[in-house]
């Protein structure tokens, strides 16, 4: 077979004609006889979808599409698509439903879904419809093989979709289509357009002004044709700039093709002149209005022929730029293949079940390397049931044994024992103590190591610098005096900043408003310590009870110093008790608590 | 017992990297130091081929702007199929959909390297647009249909094995795009698949998209060169041959090039001549049918001949060497 990438020039002697090859009386017997008759069906098959369409319109639209016809709205379709073709656009699908609807309404008047109808027939006209969407009409035929009759598939398109540069949808018709029109199977566009204003002419002189108006429509259609099969050239040809022969052959297609149209619409013109001339001429009100249609029709093709003149003249440039550019890059290593002709056009060639190996081929070799899915059933069930772990916020769960677990470097000063043992000793003041007693207690302790001791004194001394609060004594002070003059006076709610400050101390809280907080209050003495390890000022604590809520009824009692007031059991009520203080010209370490705490009772072990 | 050599832990490295398409080698420093290291380190390419060929890998190439370009080996447990990619494309008989992928890839190669020589230019950076590799296509076979028409050449299948249909038919029929009632796009095109393909291509390191124009365009990257460079002359032109019935030389797989297959020295010098006249033979070539210059041609190859002259127009002279089978 010849290289069917070469460009060819459309050249009418080169080209078999199939009804040649039926209508040869020696080959109506036999296995020829089947080759002709496929020919024949394939040729029949390009209307199939029409007749389908009207087949099937009982079906599609029941009783009420009795009176369409369906044939009719078919190439009407096929039509309005063909004619509103350019060199690259074609026919918007609203348009030609809303021209098929139109047709529609006049076929029947009454129809009330006309563009339902437009819908169907052109769905039934873009594809085959049988089987999945988006592909081609098919059709059986006969052929002699080897084996005798063998039937083959055939597949085509009448009207096929495409997608615009805006993402717009738009239709062309095939040239398949554009025969369907024409009735005929004519390969040679160009013959035919010549013969075609031959006759033109003839039935012009005649007078014959119907058949040349059918004429003239078919002109139409054949540059239609003759602009498709242009533009496959042309666009192959830009494809491969550098193929040898490519610019001498696009350079003499399109002279061919520029004189070609040139031609035509010179003889066109001629035609219209000679059709106003009889117009002019004729007084019969009917031929005037042929001709006029004639006429119509004609510059129509006028129109047509010059945009394709002006098109094929920008193919030219276009095509020459690109060859310029792709030999600039200079002659190919011969070590490379050549990916086109040596692996693309096989491949389109080939038959599908062999490309399909290749397709598993490239797909492997493009592929890198996966890792393995999880196939295995019994993995992937145990996969799906299993429970969702938890603890997710927390970070991974870590193994018993695992390295992750390591010891921390014991950040305490003082071990719990020396804790236990300054709380008990600071829970133990119940009236007023000297710092020096208080560290003497501790020392004291017989079950003390030497070390423990140091650190219980150490951590006593810290604590009561911890505790000391000249602001606390600051407002004990004042609530006194406030107490003295009304009696009940209290700090308030907001004096538990104060039982916050001394409140951390020990076992004191700062409690909500009603309860009371009980502090240690240290004020300096004046007097040395020295306790071996300890150095510094002496400080006397006094214990004492902070009361959060006003209590008139025990405001009286506020300002009574002395010491082992009646314990807090037995009072009256529930009622906080006033804020005792301390007299403040009392000697400090000799001072009693305003309030004494019952023994023991809120000292806890 | 020592540890594991050096050599063989950098091995399993550019293994595990060569898993990791999309990353560059600039992006990872110790990658960027294995491909370096690589021209200048046998012992390493020995014992990155070894892990490789335990694993069921194939290493393609080590290149240093590209990384590691390696592949699953047939029936390897890292192995991809292309059923898995396209699963309604899984079904026995849904060839038309898979050698749709092929087409649509190798027409990418081809856009993206239009000349030969683009494939040795590491500086360069092909451009491919969907609608742009659909035009292309589609004229493709308008044309081959043209041309069996021309020639009487009887290509229509047997009703009962549609495995005997030509590829180019099955990619026309599929049709470029097709409208769904809603006015959106059928997933069943030409163009879904095109979409489908470039984006997987994408996913592999190949592509980059670079706008949403024409349908989706994409630049190459540098993985992209390798793999054509390395797979093109000679696992996939291996499987072309075959097609056309005839098997080279030398056992299949993708491991071994065709013997005599492009880029061995005898062939490209038998071709020195012919590949020269390039340039002037397009300019001058007219009906007669001048020679044709034969790019990257496997000369030496009696089937590669053969098939040669059968891609050539009748009448195009022999290639040198290339007897007849």
């Amino acid at each position: 077979m010849s290289d069917p990438f070469e460009l060819t020039l459309f050249d009418p002697e080169a080209l078999d004609d199939p009804w040649d090859a039926a209508s040869d009386p020696s080959l109506l017997t036999g296995p020829s006889a089947i080759t002709s008759l496929g020919v024949r069906a394939k040729a029949v098959a390009y209307t199939r979808p029409l007749h389908d369409l009207e087949a099937n319109k009982g079906r599609l639209g029941g009783e009420a599409w009795s009176k369409l016809n369906l044939i009719e709205l078919g190439f009407h379709a096929i039509d309005v698509v063909a004619l509103r073709m350019d060199f690259d656009s074609g026919a918007r699908h609203d348009d030609v439903i809303a021209a098929l609807a139109t047709l529609a309404r006049y076929q029947d008047p009454d129809l009330e879904d006309a563009h339902r109808v437009g819908e169907k027939v052109l769905e039934g006209l873009i594809t085959g419809r049988g089987g999945s969407d988006a592909e081609a009409h098919q059709a059986v035929y006969g052929s002699w093989g080897p084996d005798g009759y063998v039937a083959k598939r055939f597949d085509y398109a009448l009207l096929t979709e495409h997608v615009d540069e805006d993402g717009e949808f738009y239709l062309r018709a095939t040239d398949p289509a554009i025969s369907v029109l024409m009735g005929a199977l004519e390969l040679d566009v160009e013959s035919a357009q010549i013969a075609s204003e031959l006759r033109l002419n003839e039935l012009v002189k005649r007078g014959l002004l119907t058949a040349a108006i059918g004429e003239a429509r078919r002109a139409k259609y054949r540059s239609i044709q003759y602009m498709n099969q242009l533009q496959r050239q042309i666009a192959h040809a830009q494809m491969h700039p550098t193929e040898p022969g490519t610019l001498g052959a696009v350079d003499r297609l399109v002279e061919h093709a520029l004189a070609h149209v040139v031609e035509r619409y010179q003889a066109e013109r001629a035609i219209v002149a000679n059709v106003a001339a009889t117009r002019d001429n004729a007084d019969d009100p009917v031929a005037r209005r042929r001709a006029n249609q004639l006429i119509v029709e004609l510059e129509e093709c006028g129109v047509r022929h010059q945009h394709l003149q002006r098109r094929l003249v920008r193919a030219r440039r276009e095509f020459r730029a690109a060859h310029a550019e792709q030999l600039a890059a200079g002659p190919p290593p011969a070590s490379r293949v050549d990916l086109e002709r040596q692996l693309l056009r096989p491949v389109l060639r080939a038959p599908l079940a062999a490309a399909d190996r290749l397709a598993s081929l490239l797909f492997r070799l493009a592929t890198a390397p996966q890792p393995p899915p999880l196939v295995d059933l019994d993995q992937l069930t145990g996969a799906l049931c299993a429970l969702p772990s938890t603890g997710d916020d927390l970070g991974d769960r870590v193994g018993v044994g695992d390295d992750a677990l390591v010891d921390v470097d014991e950040r305490r000063r003082f071990d719990d024992d020396t804790w236990d043992a300054v709380d008990a000793v600071l829970a133990g003041v119940e009236g007023p103590t000297r710092l020096s007693e208080l560290v003497a207690q501790v020392t004291a302790a017989p079950d003390g190591l030497p070390d423990q001791i140091g650190a219980r004194a150490h951590l006593l001394a810290l604590r009561a610098l911890h505790e000391f609060d000249p602001a606390l004594s600051e407002q004990l002070r004042h609530a006194r005096t406030a107490a003295a003059l009304d009696g009940h006076r209290t700090i308030g709610p907001a004096g538990g900043a104060v039982g916050e400050t001394a409140g951390g101390a020990g076992d004191g809280t700062a409690g909500a408003p009603g309860e009371d907080a009980r502090l240690r209050w240290w004020r300096p003495t004046g007097d040395r310590l020295d306790a071996g390890a300890l150095v510094g000022d002496d400080l006397a604590v006094f214990p004492a009870w902070l009361d959060t809520s006003p209590d008139p009824v025990g405001a009286e009692r506020a300002a009574a110093p002395g010491a082992g007031g009646p314990g807090r059991g037995s009072e009256a009520g529930p009622a906080a008790e006033p804020l005792d203080a301390e007299p403040v010209d009392a000697e400090p370490h000799r001072a009693e608590p305003v309030r004494a705490e019952p023994g023991g009772g809120e000292a806890g072990p | 017992m020592s540890g594991p050599s050096a050599d063989m832990v950098d091995a399993a490295k550019l293994v595990r990297f060569a898993c990791q398409p999309r990353l560059l080698p600039s992006r990872d420093p110790e990658y960027q130091r294995l491909v370096r290291e690589w021209p200048n380190r046998p012992e390493l390419q020995a014992a990155t081929e070894a892990v490789a060929d335990a694993l069921g890998m194939w290493i393609v190439a080590v290149d240093p702007a590209a990384g590691a370009v390696a592949c699953a080996e047939n029936d390897s447990p890292f192995e991809l199929r292309i059923g898995d990619f396209m699963r309604q494309a899984r079904a026995e008989n849904q060839w038309g959909q898979r050698v749709a992928f092929a087409v649509t890839m190798l027409a990418a190669w081809r856009l993206c390297f239009p000349q030969p020589a683009h494939l040795d230019d590491p500086r360069r950076v092909g451009r491919v647009s969907a609608d742009e590799l659909i035009e292309f296509v589609n004229a493709l076979c308008e044309r081959l249909d043209e041309a069996a028409e021309a020639a009487g050449e009887d290509v229509d299948p047997p009703v009962d094995e549609p495995g005997l249909e030509r590829a180019w038919r099955a990619w026309q029929r599929r049709g470029t795009t097709a409208r769904t009632p809603d006015g959106r796009l059928s997933s069943r095109t030409t163009s879904a698949i095109v979409a489908r393909t470039l984006g997987w291509m994408v996913d592999q390191g190949l592509l980059e998209k670079a706008s949403d124009e024409a349908g989706g365009t994409y630049r190459t990257r540098p993985r992209l060169r390798i793999l054509v460079r390395e797979v093109a002359a000679s696992a996939v032109y291996e499987e072309v041959l075959a097609l056309a019935g005839e098997r080279p030389r030398g056992g299949p797989g993708p491991r071994r090039a065709v013997p005599g297959a492009p880029g061995t020295d005898a062939a490209a010098g038998a071709l020195d001549a012919a590949a020269g006249a390039g340039p002037g033979a397009a300019e001058s070539s007219g009906a007669s049918g001048a020679p044709e210059a034969v790019p990257g041609a496997p000369g030496t190859d009696a089937a590669a001949g053969a098939l040669d002259a059968e891609t050539e127009p009748a009448g195009a002279p022999e290639v040198p060497g290339g007897a007849g089978p």
